[in-house]
């Protein structure tokens, strides 16, 4: 890891002083022990503050999208002829990559706007798993060593082992290692051993019955307190304006019926069809803990099962759902 | 009232949205030749069900409805 940070920086700086990106999206420490949090850096001396760990879990191609978006707005009231382009680096892992394959697809921004660092991934930590695993203690130094990370807290020291904390999404990661990439950063990872168990969770999901499902569904909703992170971090929500803002019709009622959150939640879910990357953002910053992931797993097992896609894994697989084949399954036609 | 409603049999609630120019038609026909249809369904006419987005299934069933069909 420390010699991916450190080649990780000179190649930040490379790009930085060539003038080959002109703002690179990554991690810098955070604030706390044990954090990291995105950073944005537009000059090489800056390049020392980035850092690389299992800390870093936020999905970054959302601030790809959002500084490219932002541009593209901007240069939208400037003459043709006088029109700037702007070519945003990123420190990508597998699933952040995926999520920019995604945007590709959608012709969100086109590949020389992009530039993309990849780095090898070996999971991160869920702070919500740490978090338990410390009986709710506040952290006050940390530091990993190879597999285990040796916390101080205010009851003393205690030693945790880096796979017993790892986030649901990253054991069962089939896409660690970068799909595109322009740099790549050290050796790629090893495969996660959990991959061939992908969807073990939601099959045994798929065994309830239906009335049990939806008590699973409706119990987790009412955690939901609707602050909408989920969407904020969420790489594939670049909606402008997004259906529970809407006024015109109002679909989502702003008050907090229960209803209305499972509406919100049902068709944010619904738009995640052939598009989750299973990055697991939306779960790592939800403060109530909603387990979004069961049911993003079954649209994602339903997509693959159907049309045979994981979202983002090729520039050349359409997207499944706005694509036409002819040996698409019909098996819901049929005759009662 | 209320006793009577209860010791109604149960019948579901169903919003159907239908195209003009086909299902509407028929349900149209089925109108000027009086044929009866049952009234637990509430017609809502779309000019095609292309038009149908789908909070309007969503929003039917959050607001009551037991089932809602779409044919067109």
């Amino acid at each position: 890891m420390e010699n991916i940070e450190k080649k990780l920086r000179e190649e930040a700086k490379r790009l930085l002083e060539e003038k080959r990106v002109d703002a690179l999206v990554g991690f810098e420490a955070g604030t706390l022990p044990l954090t990291a949090t995105p950073c944005f850096i537009t000059s090489p001396e800056e390049a020392d503050r980035l850092v690389w760990n299992a800390f870093c879990s936020q999905n970054l191609a959302k601030y790809v999208h959002d500084l490219i978006s932002q541009h593209h707005n901007s240069q939208k009231r400037v003459k043709p002829e006088d029109r700037k382009k702007k070519v945003v680096g990123v420190v990508a892992r597998g699933c952040t990559t995926r999520s920019i394959v995604l945007h590709l697809q959608e012709r969100q921004y086109g590949r020389d706007e992009v530039t993309i660092i990849g780095v090898p991934c070996e999971g991160y930590v869920d702070r919500k798993a740490l978090t338990a695993a410390l009986d709710g203690a506040d952290i006050r130094e940390g530091s990993l060593t190879g597999d285990r990370l040796d916390i101080l807290t205010a009851e003393g020291k205690k030693e945790i082992p880096l796979q017993d904390v790892l986030a649901d999404n990253c054991r069962t990661c089939r896409f660690n290692n970068p799909i595109i990439h322009d740099v790549m950063i050290g050796e790629p990872a090893p495969a996660m051993p959990g991959a061939v168990q992908e969807y073990a969770e939601v099959e045994e999901f798929e065994k309830l019955s239906t009335e049990e499902r939806w008590r699973y569904f409706t119990k987790e909703m009412s955690k939901c307190i609707r602050c909408y992170a989920c969407r904020q971090a969420c790489p594939s929500c670049y909606c402008p304006t997004c259906f529970v803002e809407q006024t015109q019709p109002q679909w989502v009622g702003l008050g907090e019926d229960a209803t209305d959150t499972q509406v919100f939640q049902l068709m944010r879910l619904f738009h995640m069809v052939g598009r989750c990357v299973d990055c697991g953002s939306c779960v790592s910053v939800c403060p109530m803990g909603v387990d979004l992931r069961k049911f993003l797993k079954k649209l994602d097992k339903d997509v693959f099962d159907f049309f045979g896609n994981r979202a983002g894994v090729s520039l050349d697989d359409p997207p499944p759902l706005s694509t036409f084949k002819e040996d698409d399954k019909e098996d819901f036609i049929y005759n009662p | 009232m209320a006793e009577n409603e209860a010791n109604k049999e149960w019948v579901p609630k169903i919003v159907a949205i239908v195209c003009n120019w086909c299902t509407y038609a028929g349900a149209d026909l089925a109108g000027i030749s009086r044929i009866q249809y049952p009234p637990n369904v509430r017609i809502v006419r779309v000019p095609c069900t292309g038009r149908i987005n789908p909070f309007y299934v969503v929003k039917a069933l959050q607001t009551g409805a037991d089932g809602v069909l779409v044919s067109g």
